[in-house]
């Protein structure tokens, strides 16, 4: 049997050298630039993820854009997020941004419908004006602010708190709150919150955290129901926030 | 030297565009760009609304070395990621892996 001369055994071995530096330095030293998304996330990750767009969601309210991140992190992210959702209320989390977000895109999440409940004011009602009639009366409105008060309880004190009532006193669950924020360079930011999942506090209420040197507009359903708030001098020369208790009428 | 020459070519021909590398179960510093970018702003945004600069931090500090560049260019077109920005400056030094110096890509 011949041997094959060595020459060729040389270039085999050169070249299968060669090979495995070309691999090595395609893949690990040099590899092409990801084009990963967030689906490919590890499940730790992905998690985080999910928190952060629900994060972003409650800050900005943008529907389209929380609906093009969830796209992103893959098919499974809807149930994933119940999950989330469900792992939060049994371990005692916060589950306000995660449901909102579950709930403001009508994913098929009953955790979410049963925490985020919508609660539609009831429409304005018009009265026809004739020659003869007298003037309408002004129709009261379904909001009525009964309390503002500067809250300077020290560890929680640059807190803008809302309490929602219903007009037999009791607390109010599942009311979303909108927070509309300028800061003092001009930039606006909007949060919102649902009563019911405030630390500490009772089923009717909802809390921000005030940034100094932003004035705060308060609304429900649209409706501003608090203007021009922002952090005010404690006696005890810290920074407080505001308590707004709010009677809403069903 | 023929066989080597011809084997790096192969190779690089095989791991770049017969079998690139594949991503999966990635941290966030191998997202795509884009997506960087966007991670970034999510954190912006989440902290706009919580103002907790230590979590939003720990959450950039998740993209690496890429967290500087991904939060500059998220400033570009987002208020809340150039008041982020802006923030992690002004806050104290914090231990983070979390450069704020000028963008080099």
């Amino acid at each position: 049997m011949r041997r094959p001369p060595a020459s060729l055994l040389v270039f085999a071995l050169c070249l299968a050298l060669g090979l495995a530096g070309g691999l090595v330095y395609a893949w690990f030293v040099a590899p092409r630039p990801s084009s990963a998304a967030p689906d490919r996330l590890n499940p730790v990750d992905r998690d985080i993820y999910l928190r952060l767009v629900a994060a972003a969601y409650a800050a900005d309210g943008d529907r389209d854009r929380a609906t093009a991140r969830l796209a992103a992190a893959g098919p499974d992210a809807a149930a994933r997020l119940e999950a989330l959702l469900t792992t939060d209320l049994g371990d005692g989390r916060p589950v306000a941004d995660l449901a909102h977000l579950a709930a403001g895109l009508g994913l098929d999440a009953p955790a979410a419908a049963l925490l985020v409940t919508p609660r539609p004011l009831p429409p304005a009602t018009t009265a026809a004006v004739t020659a003869d009639a007298p003037l309408p009366t002004l129709t009261a409105s379904p909001v009525t602010v009964v309390n503002r008060q500067p809250l300077c309880p020290g560890a929680v004190a640059q807190q803008l708190v809302v309490r929602t009532v219903d007009e037999d006193g009791q607390p109010l669950p599942g009311v979303t709150i909108t927070a509309r924020r300028t800061d003092a360079a001009g930039n606006g930011a909007t949060s919102t919150a649902t009563t019911g999942f405030a630390a500490a506090s009772d089923a009717g209420t909802a809390d921000f955290t005030m940034q100094p040197g932003a004035i705060y507009v308060l609304e429900l359903d649209g409706q501003i129901v608090a203007e021009e708030l922002q952090l005010v001098a404690c006696p005890d020369g810290g920074q407080g926030g505001w308590e707004i208790e709010l009677q809403v009428r069903e | 030297m023929l066989g080597l020459l011809l084997g790096v070519g192969l190779g690089l021909l095989a791991g770049w565009v017969v079998w690139p590398a594949q991503y999966d179960s990635i941290t966030p510093e191998l997202l795509s760009i884009d997506h960087q970018t966007d991670y970034a702003k999510i954190v912006a945004a989440g902290y706009s609304r919580a103002d907790d600069i230590d979590l939003a931090r720990s959450y950039l500090a998740r993209l690496g070395p890429h967290a500087n560049n991904a939060l500059r260019r998220a400033v570009d077109d987002d208020p809340a990621a150039a008041r982020l920005l802006a923030d992690l400056n002004a806050a104290p030094a914090a231990p983070t892996n979390l450069p704020v110096s000028p963008p080099t890509d």
